[in-house]
């Protein structure tokens, strides 16, 4: 039997708690399926899920190399979306966390924190762009549709905010990592 | 590759992988293999065996093994030069014990 959720997630780590407390009630996610969250059924505790952000997109020749290693080694790659995969592994085969020690999580984290980066920039440059151009109508400089503009300069505001905020959450990450790798190099 | 290698000292990962392809393994047979050895202290994370195993293999210590087939899973074994910086930290290590000991 096949179940969809619409849900909605700023925070990656709490996307990957969640996918686990549904595998736990016995709902292994199978991907996504018109941006809702589709599970099919399962032993409740059959799976354990994980998520990463590839350096390469999925299809990409290096990413591909990654995914044939990760399905040798027991883990299935469930879904992908962009440079993000959602991978799951069997419970029973042990604990399966994708990166274990410090250079290896500190390198995924500097990756997360660089794809926040650029749909920041992206956003900002829409910002300024139509800010300007409401600006230009309101000042009588030309003629046309203020309030589309300023409905843009919101909108990309928005976007750019949440951008900004998991770019900041992900820096954290990394200096807090960077600031334990000092001690235990 | 971890900046650790350039101070001399190999990371836990990379030295259980070094020591475990001692004899020719796949990349599951080395989490596997490195589990039990540590009694369960050290697991490593596939992506973490992953990007130790591509660094290792720039490196040229360790080689990869192309299988014969397609479906068959490649496999790693370390080389000369592997061999001789696994037998360097060894070496490192018994020092650092010795000092320690000898406190």
């Amino acid at each position: 039997m096949r179940k969809t959720k619409m849900k909605w997630f700023m925070d990656y780590e709490k996307e990957e708690t969640w996918l686990n407390e549904m595998s736990a009630k016995g709902l292994a996610f199978t991907g996504f399926s018109f941006s809702r969250y589709a599970f099919s059924n399962s032993k409740p505790g059959e799976y354990i899920y994980r998520a990463e952000v590839l350096e390469k997109p999925p299809r990409h020749s290096s990413s591909q190399k990654y995914l044939r290693f990760m399905a040798d080694s027991g883990v299935e790659c469930v879904e992908s979306f962009g440079h993000r995969v959602y991978f799951r592994r069997r419970a029973d085969m042990g604990r399966f966390d994708i990166y274990t020690d410090i250079d290896s999580r500190l390198r995924h984290y500097r990756r997360i924190s660089k794809y926040w980066l650029f749909p920041a920039f992206i956003w900002m440059f829409t910002l300024i762009l139509n800010a300007l151009i409401a600006t230009s109508y309101v000042l009588g400089w030309r003629d046309g549709e203020t309030w589309f503009h300023l409905f843009l300069c919101i909108l990309s505001m928005s976007i750019l905010a949440v951008s900004f905020a998991k770019w900041r959450s992900a820096r954290r990450k990394v200096k807090e990592l960077e600031r334990e790798k000092s001690m235990r190099g | 590759m971890p900046e650790s290698f350039e101070r001399g000292a190999l990371t836990e990962a990379v030295f259980y992988i070094l020591l475990s392809l001692h004899e020719p393994m796949h990349g599951y047979a080395i989490m596997q293999k490195i589990e039990r050895l540590t009694a369960g202290r050290v697991v490593l994370g596939p992506g973490t065996l992953y990007g130790a195993i591509t660094s290792l293999a720039e490196k040229q210590w360790i080689a990869i093994i192309l299988p014969e087939k397609d479906i068959r899973k490649k496999k790693y074994v370390i080389t000369g030069t592997g061999r001789e910086v696994f037998q360097k930290e060894i070496d490192r290590l018994r020092e650092l014990l010795s000092n320690g000991e000898n406190m």
